[in-house]
């Protein structure tokens, strides 16, 4: 059960990392207690699947602006590198992932849910969009890389990426953007089915889980690595000072 | 009743290669065979569509591991890795072959079987009873570079992650809805169903060879000039059989 803050609980040999911070801003704590959670998660050798979801009317409504963009140039540095780190880790995680979409996923938040192995989204409230084109948000060619990877096709991209579109859980189910869409109340428990469906009778060894993630989203691992963050900051103050 | 034999028939415009090698694994001396009947149809001007097709429960049940083990024991390991430059080489042929090419899945289709059968311009496979999958991830296996570039140009990223990600096993109905293949037909009707598909394909007039090779060398370049290592095998475990 959620207890505010990030927490983890245990079913069977699926864990739940809730996200109980109202809108789940990211910011440096933030994915520093998201970091300890999924650390706890692969502390158990029965869990197969996690499961991430948030509590309320926020999956993630992304960055905390408010506390990036007027911070200090190595602080922005840090917590792009430290993204791009949690982004990836995620990615390649050693067991499949869900991300259970509870509320509004925006931006940071959407791409957090793309690098999920599943997406299932709630019905009747909640979106799912990518602000950037609308607050002057740039994307690196790495994140780039991975919408070409996770979203289903260039017509997706082009109105999620370039026209900010803003989708509700039944268009991404519609749209391919999540697996499935489904009412509130059972959110949880079909992401579960989802995990288990994915662990099958046997499940996965971590160690190759992890490295066929490596391999198979290579070209998105290795786009995010070359990205030169220093003059990604630059760029993403420059277009803030225009805000 | 397994020949260990390949077998090249010619039916009007369309050459047809059988193996009949049991699961049809893939060690140097199919490799070498297929190389042989690929020159024999390709030498035939007449040939304007390639099929190729196995006898029995398997199209190709993947790597010929046991014989990789014999191998590995004596300590041969530059002819391990002879071997998988080699495996890419027939890949690259079969992909930019110059006629158009139909697998026709008469079972089985596993792992490299399953890449081998992908590397063909088209998939026909036969109804109930038989899997297409790439289970590599279950059995402590890598994927090279190459094979997930090709299969990324061919199914949605979702079937990309299902297939390889988690090494999801595909009944016939399931591989056409991924995309995986093309068509399905029932068994005794398989060859046919893959003759009307080269007939197809080749239209009226049929491809300029040279042309052909040359267009399919660019559509796939990614593919071939994908950057590969030799897969580790010190990882293998038995495959257990999944339920039918």
């Amino acid at each position: 059960m959620p207890s505010g803050g990030i927490s983890v609980e245990v079913r069977d040999n699926v864990a739940i990392v809730y996200m109980d911070r109202g809108e789940n801003r990211l910011n440096l704590k933030f994915m520093a207690d998201l970091n300890s959670a999924f650390d706890k998660v692969l502390s158990y050798p029965d869990v197969q699947a996690m499961v991430t979801t948030g509590v309320g009317k926020f999956y993630s409504n992304g960055i905390q602006l408010t506390w990036l963009l007027p911070a200090a140039l190595d602080v922005q540095l840090e917590f792009w590198h430290k993204f791009s780190e949690l982004q990836m880790r995620i990615l390649t995680f050693p067991i499949p992932t869900v991300a259970a979409i509870n509320g509004h996923c925006v931006a940071g938040g959407g791409l957090l849910a793309l690098c999920h192995d599943y997406r299932v989204m709630r019905t009747k409230q909640g979106w799912f969009y990518m602000s950037e084109i609308y607050i002057k948000g740039r994307f690196t060619s790495g994140m780039v890389t991975l919408f070409k990877r996770k979203l289903p096709s260039v017509d997706v991209e082009r109105d999620v990426l370039l026209f900010g579109k803003r989708l509700s859980g039944e268009e991404c189910a519609r749209r391919a953007v999540v697996d499935a869409a489904c009412e509130q109340d059972v959110l949880l428990d079909e992401a579960v089915r989802m995990a288990r469906d994915c662990v099958g009778t046997a499940g996965f060894d971590r160690p190759m889980q992890r490295t066929m993630k490596e391999d198979v989203y290579r070209d998105v691992v290795e786009a995010y690595a070359r990205v030169t963050l220093t003059d990604y900051v630059q760029t993403i103050r420059r277009n803030s000072a225009k805000l | 009743m397994v020949s260990g034999k390949f077998s090249v028939e010619v039916r009007g415009k369309v050459a047809v290669i059988t193996t009949d090698c049991g699961e049809n694994r893939f060690n140097m001396d199919f490799m070498n065979n297929f190389n042989k009947a690929l020159d024999e149809v390709e030498s035939n001007p007449d040939i304007q569509a390639l099929i190729t097709t196995g006898i029995g429960k398997f199209y190709s049940n993947g790597l010929d591991v046991n014989w990789m083990a014999e191998v590995a024991k004596k300590k041969q390991v530059s002819e391990l890795g002879k071997f998988f430059q080699e495996i890419i080489k027939l890949d690259n042929r079969l992909l930019t072959f110059p006629v158009p090419t139909i697998a026709a899945i008469n079972g089985h289709c596993v792992a490299q079987g399953a890449f081998w059968a992908l590397h063909h311009d088209y998939r026909v496979m036969r109804t109930k009873r038989s899997w297409f999958s790439v289970p590599e991830v279950h059995l402590n296996l890598p994927l090279g570079q190459h094979n997930i570039s090709l299969l990324r140009g061919i199914v949605s990223g979702a079937v990309a992650r299902d297939a390889m990600v988690f090494g999801k096993w595909y009944s016939p109905e399931e591989s056409l809805q991924a995309g995986l293949v093309d068509g399905l037909a029932e068994p005794e009707e398989l060859l046919d169903s893959a003759i009307k598909f080269a007939h197809q394909c080749i239209g009226t007039r049929g491809f300029d060879r040279a042309a052909l090779k040359k267009m399919k060398e660019n559509v796939y370049k990614d593919v071939i000039n994908a950057q590969d290592t030799m897969v580790n095998f010190g990882n293998y475990t038995k495959l257990g059989k999944p339920k039918l």
